[in-house]
């Protein structure tokens, strides 16, 4: 599987066909699998990947949060140090699914991208059809902790499972933690086009 | 008279052989005070409550450089339901709990702090007689302050008297700066001062030599300059100078070279790592407690640190005529026993959360007067929230995530009454005028996830359009800071909260904090003056997009927190006398920015570490009574200092 990713990656399609391969699979790629997850069932990491994407989507120019390892993320944190979070994330992506299904008959992973924004944006404004399916925590609320885990998924140091392979700091142009910055790096007015690294590579 | 109670029970289980002076915390406004008695000889035992970390291991190596852990996960601060304070807008409400967010361990907030090193203006020390009842006599000021409720006092202590202390921690601390108005006879006369001005220097010399044209005249520069300007700093110089003001860059308590302090401790330099405000300093180059007083405490064998002492209770005997001294203080160890510490002289430096915690739970009202009213909490100040301003420029690289915080330059035309002209001619008739200003400057550390968090309004917070403005926007944003300046009020306070008790049963601190007229004008005003600099900025640097609020905000509290044990003239309307002695308890000394009865549009860490310094040398030079608050020397400290060329 991931021969053939990076086979489609390197092809003329590139990113993009791999992405209409997903696509033409109904999103039933085989990322979420290969992955291991500690406290995510496979549906609950499906829809998280899937809203996910939806907040930082892949694009031909760079890699989204689902490559990022955002669900990593969120999963390794729901077990560590965010685990009072846990019936939250499992209450909040039922009713997220729930809400799905009652406004177009399926889950969020099955969605066309289109339909997932419309869902999302309704739990954001908490719309009186959102707050009715969601019961333990305001879908706002939900959407807020998505918003906030995702983006921290994207731009925290690696060692935490999520910015893998630096594709968070690469989209933003962040070159990672580094002991000390010159007089002239401070002065340049242009990118700084520094070699990438972690905490563990300091 | 007192009409509060001390907390019952929590008995001790250990009671400790007496100690000469028992000091409650290892901060900012501990370690100056600590130092000047252990020069004079007293037996000095400083309690922390929470760990000895020390910068080498715990702040070294690639300890600090990990956002998520220090800043959203909140690593240096403590985590646990029993260190909540409770917080609400208004008087009427019920509060709300909040972790608390100082750090708990030795050096305390000073470890993470930005750095930001001022003297206050002359005028920050007498708000009522200079500004209230002077400059502005003619004003009809009853809708800013008698029907809001507004309580401005003068500061006990002025600063010329003062002034030798500022200078005393700027080279035994370590601050940098570069004068703006200095001394050329060694008095503290402004007409016979220098100015430096950036505007009156040729273009690319202004980070040599440009000072703040405002401030209080000083005797001398500082020991070594301030931080250098990086790409922020230069936009925001230009877009200034574009103005017709000034700016500089603002004093900053980092060593920027190797430097030695007039107390021997050898300092290394600034290597401008990024992870600063917020973050211990990775190679004490930022100026604390660990950096620059225990390396020289630790020498002296009349002073010790006992850490994982929860202070929660100074108990006292009566002393007649409503007053009473302090006997001992109670505490916590690491296995939770009740231990008893007698002292001759106590100490509270605990921030002003516990420092007015530890008051309140100890029956102390501050109270000397016939009257029931519980002074100790009130007069609480923090900075008020709300007016902001941000960019993205189009095409201008800056590279924010490329310098510490407080690797800024800051513009003074609008703090204090530095503009008031403006406010006379322009607000006034508009009915907006109001008293004091903001601090305007230009930070950096503008790191990934702060700034994936704060996006225009016009661009949505997720999806393709999010992803695309953060691509390009990350490294061409920067936002202003912009501090105003709140006065006391009556309805500003600190107290025990009625429900709400820590792990041990004792009750927490209750912030009441709502926002009155003066601020609500001030952060509109200086919102939008913001704004204006920064759109500015876009038409001399290529275009770009600005963004911001000017109105009132209280979803987050700064953490400049001030008030609950205010220094005066008299006991009728302070807690504690110009040598922060409480009137109540002679031999009790609250000391820190719970002291100060008015804020200053600057940060307030070098005014506690010079009031800490000013307490320490009035109780070692004999300038107090500890049997009475009202026998003082009014000849005041001398600062004993190094003769410097």
């Amino acid at each position: 599987m991931q021969n053939r990713r990076k086979f489609l990656r390197n092809t003329t399609y590139g990113t993009l066909g791999l992405h209409i391969w997903e696509q033409a699979l109904g999103k039933a790629s085989p990322t979420p699998t290969q992955r291991t997850y500690r406290v995510l069932t496979p549906i609950q990491a499906k829809t998280l990947e899937a809203i996910a994407e939806c907040i930082w989507p892949s694009s031909p120019e760079d890699p989204g949060a689902i490559e990022a390892g955002v669900v990593t993320f969120i999963d390794r944190s729901l077990s560590e140090f965010d685990h009072r979070l846990k019936t939250t994330y499992q209450n909040g992506i039922a009713s997220t699914n729930a809400f799905s299904h009652s406004k177009f008959g399926r889950n969020f992973p099955a969605l066309s991208t289109k339909q997932q924004n419309e869902i999302l944006s309704a739990m954001e404004q908490g719309s009186t059809e959102s707050q009715k399916i969601f019961t333990d925590i305001s879908p706002s609320e939900f959407f807020e902790l998505l918003l906030a885990h995702t983006r921290q998924g994207l731009f925290s140091d690696p060692l935490y499972g999520g910015n893998q392979n630096f594709i968070g700091w690469k989209s933003i142009g962040y070159p990672g933690p580094r002991f000390l910055y010159t007089a002239e790096m401070q002065t340049k007015f242009a990118p700084l086009e520094l070699p990438l690294r972690s905490i563990a590579d300091m | 008279m007192s009409r509060l109670l001390p907390l019952t029970g929590f008995e001790p289980s250990q009671i400790l052989s007496p100690v000469e002076v028992l000091v409650v915390g290892t901060g900012a406004a501990a370690a100056p005070l600590a130092k000047e008695l252990v020069d004079t000889g007293f037996q000095v035992v400083c309690l922390e409550r929470g760990p000895f970390q020390r910068i080498n291991p715990d702040f070294a190596g690639r300890n600090m450089f990990d956002e998520l852990k220090i800043a959203y996960r909140r690593d240096m601060q403590p985590q646990g339901r029993d260190l909540y304070v409770t917080f609400r807008d208004d008087l009427k409400k019920k509060a709300t709990p909040r972790p608390y967010r100082m750090r708990v361990g030795v050096g305390g907030s000073i470890e993470h702090w930005a750095g930001q090193s001022w003297r206050f203006y002359e005028e920050d020390f007498a708000l009522r007689s200079q500004v209230i009842e002077d400059r502005y006599r003619d004003l009809d000021l009853s809708d800013l302050l008698k029907n809001e409720g507004a309580s401005v006092q003068d500061w006990p202590l002025t600063y010329k008297e003062v002034e030798p202390f500022y200078e005393k921690i700027e080279y035994e601390v370590g601050v940098g700066g570069r004068p703006g108005v200095l001394s050329t006879n060694g008095t503290l006369d402004r007409s016979q001062a220098r100015l430096f001005d950036s505007r009156k220097l040729g273009r690319g010399q202004d980070t040599e030599q440009g000072g703040n044209i405002f401030e209080a005249v000083r005797r001398k520069g500082y020991p070594f300059p301030p931080l250098r300007d990086n790409q922020i700093d230069i936009t925001f110089r230009n877009t200034i100078r574009e103005m017709g003001l000034s700016s500089f860059h603002v004093p900053t308590a980092i060593t920027n070279e190797t430097w030695t302090s007039e107390l021997g401790v050898d300092r290394a330099g600034c290597s401008y790592c990024v992870f600063c405000a917020g973050y211990g300093c990775w190679n004490g180059s930022k100026s604390s407690t660990l950096s620059a007083f225990l390396p020289y405490l630790e020498k002296k064998n009349n002073f010790s640190v006992r850490t994982f002492c929860d202070v929660f209770r100074v108990n006292t005997k009566d002393a007649g005529k409503g007053r009473k001294l302090a006997t001992s203080v109670d505490y916590f160890d690491a296995s939770g026993t009740v231990v008893r510490q007698p002292a001759r002289i106590v100490i509270l430096a605990a921030y002003p959360f516990q420092t007015t915690r530890i008051l309140l739970n100890s029956g102390i009202d501050g109270n000397l007067t016939e009257s029931d009213e519980v002074l100790v909490g009130k007069y609480f100040m923090n900075r008020q929230e709300g007016a902001t301003a941000n960019v993205a420029f189009d095409s201008h690289v800056l590279n924010g995530y490329g310098g510490p915080a407080v690797q800024r330059r800051g513009c003074e035309h609008f703090n204090g009454e530095n503009f008031s002209e403006i406010k006379l001619k322009e607000l006034l008739p508009k009915g907006q005028f109001f008293l004091r200003g903001a601090f305007i400057g230009s930070p950096s550390q503008w790191l990934p996830i702060l700034v994936s968090n704060m996006t225009p309004p016009n661009i949505p917070s997720w999806g393709t359009d999010y992803k695309e403005y953060l691509r390009k926007g990350f490294s061409r944003f920067m936002g202003l800071q912009l501090l105003v300046e709140p006065l006391p009020y009556e309805d500003k306070q600190l107290d025990l909260d009625p429900t709400h008790k820590d792990r041990h049963g004792i009750p927490i601190c209750r912030i009441t904090n709502p926002p009155h007229e003066n601020e609500r004008r001030m952060v509109q005003f200086i919102g939008q003056k913001g704004q204006e600099i920064l759109t500015q900025a876009t038409r001399l640097f290529g275009g770009g997009q600005v963004w911001g609020e000017s109105s009132v905000r209280m979803a987050h509290m700064m953490t400049h927190d001030t008030g609950g044990t205010r220094m005066g003239s008299s006991p009728d309307n302070s807690v504690t006398n110009r040598y922060g002695q409480m009137w109540q308890v002679p031999n009790l000394f609250p000391v820190g920015g719970s002291l100060f009865p008015s804020m200053s549009g600057h940060n307030p860490t070098q005014t506690i570490w010079m009031l800490s310094s000013w307490v320490g040398s009035a109780i070692a030079q004999k300038c107090v009574d500890f049997e009475n608050s009202e026998r003082l020397s009014q000849k005041g400290p001398q600062a004993k200092r190094k003769n410097r060329i």
